[in-house]
């Protein structure tokens, strides 16, 4: 509980709720973001361990590929041709996610400055 | 006073009033009492909504990677068509259980349309079934985070709100007692 004397007597403007509303939502997509990327960064191991088997392998026409729930039957080329092609567009997509948790962490780190200088203790913004 | 959040939602969730001043607001409501509860029935509605929502964006951000799984299944039978191969795969007969398949010149592919319900396509067509499928999910995925976006904007200013209006009635209350007791 704040003593009476840490009180603060500004008024929330609109202002200050919009740039509490965009602190709240960044906070969210946040988390999001963390999350989706730890699911992204398993299925990069995995492509990566899959595509080091496959070098690895002797035999040609050895791989088969699970795509859902059926194993096709691929040369060993053709796999490893595929297995990169996926893990290419998961690492863009990897960037592009960071990139914006990047820019999500600036954005909140610099709304927190704003907030706490009108708001004090007031207001609590760190839940980590 | 009060001013309207700017923007109603498409799907129509009704926008929070921002309050200017608690003072000038509480003129217009019976006591703070009476203000607090029904700000809090909004929230507890919000938050009900956003509950189902974001249920929702869960099952679509399930379904959308199995959606494009079957559609890159379609694509590889075009592609080893293309080229004249036969394909080999081995296909779940059941649980833990697999057997040979050879494919050879697919003209059609059946799809699962849910319901116990399997229709024949050619594989073109079931191609552009597929990709239409994946678009409005994907739409929907879309339409549901920007409701939940909004929903989370009326959450936050609907806490804020009780939260202004509690530490007024509080200090109101406080200047009362120490005026009483001079």
């Amino acid at each position: 509980m704040l003593q009476q004397q840490d009180e603060v007597e500004a008024e929330v403007t609109w202002e200050d709720q919009e740039m509490i509303n965009r602190f709240s939502l960044l906070n969210t997509r946040k988390f999001e973001l963390i999350s989706d990327l730890e699911e992204l960064k398993k299925e990069d191991s995995l492509l990566e361990d899959g595509i080091g088997e496959l070098y690895l392998a002797e035999e040609e026409g050895a791989a088969r590929l699970l795509v859902g729930e059926t194993l096709f039957h691929l040369d060993k080329d053709a796999a490893v041709s595929k297995l990169e092609a996926d893990q290419e567009r998961l690492q863009e997509e990897v960037a592009a996610l960071e990139k914006e948790l990047d820019e999500t962490r600036s954005t909140m780190a610099q709304l927190k400055v704003k907030l706490y200088a009108k708001f004090k203790n007031s207001i609590n913004l760190d839940d980590e | 006073m009060a001013a309207a959040l700017p923007s109603t939602n498409p799907r129509g969730i009704p926008a929070t009033k921002f309050i200017e001043s608690v003072a000038d607001f509480l003129k217009d409501e019976e006591s703070a009492d009476a203000a607090l509860k029904k700000m809090n029935e909004a929230y507890g509605t919000y938050k009900y909504l956003e509950e189902k929502l974001a249920a929702k964006k869960q099952s679509l951000k399930k379904k959308i990677p199995e959606m494009k799984k079957t559609r890159e299944a379609v694509l590889h039978l075009l592609s080893q068509k293309a080229e004249g191969k036969e394909i080999q795969a081995q296909f779940e007969l059941s649980d833990h259980v697999y057997t040979n398949a050879t494919i050879s010149g697919p003209e059609n592919v059946c799809l699962w349309l849910g319901a116990n319900v399997m229709v024949e396509y050619p594989i073109e067509d079931a191609l552009a079934v597929l990709e239409g499928n994946l678009a409005t999910a994907q739409e929907h995925l879309g339409q549901v985070t920007e409701d939940l976006q909004f929903l989370k904007a009326q959450i936050t200013t609907v806490e804020v709100n009780i939260a202004r209006v509690f530490n007024h009635d509080v200090k109101a209350r406080r200047r009362a007692r120490e005026a009483a007791s001079e």
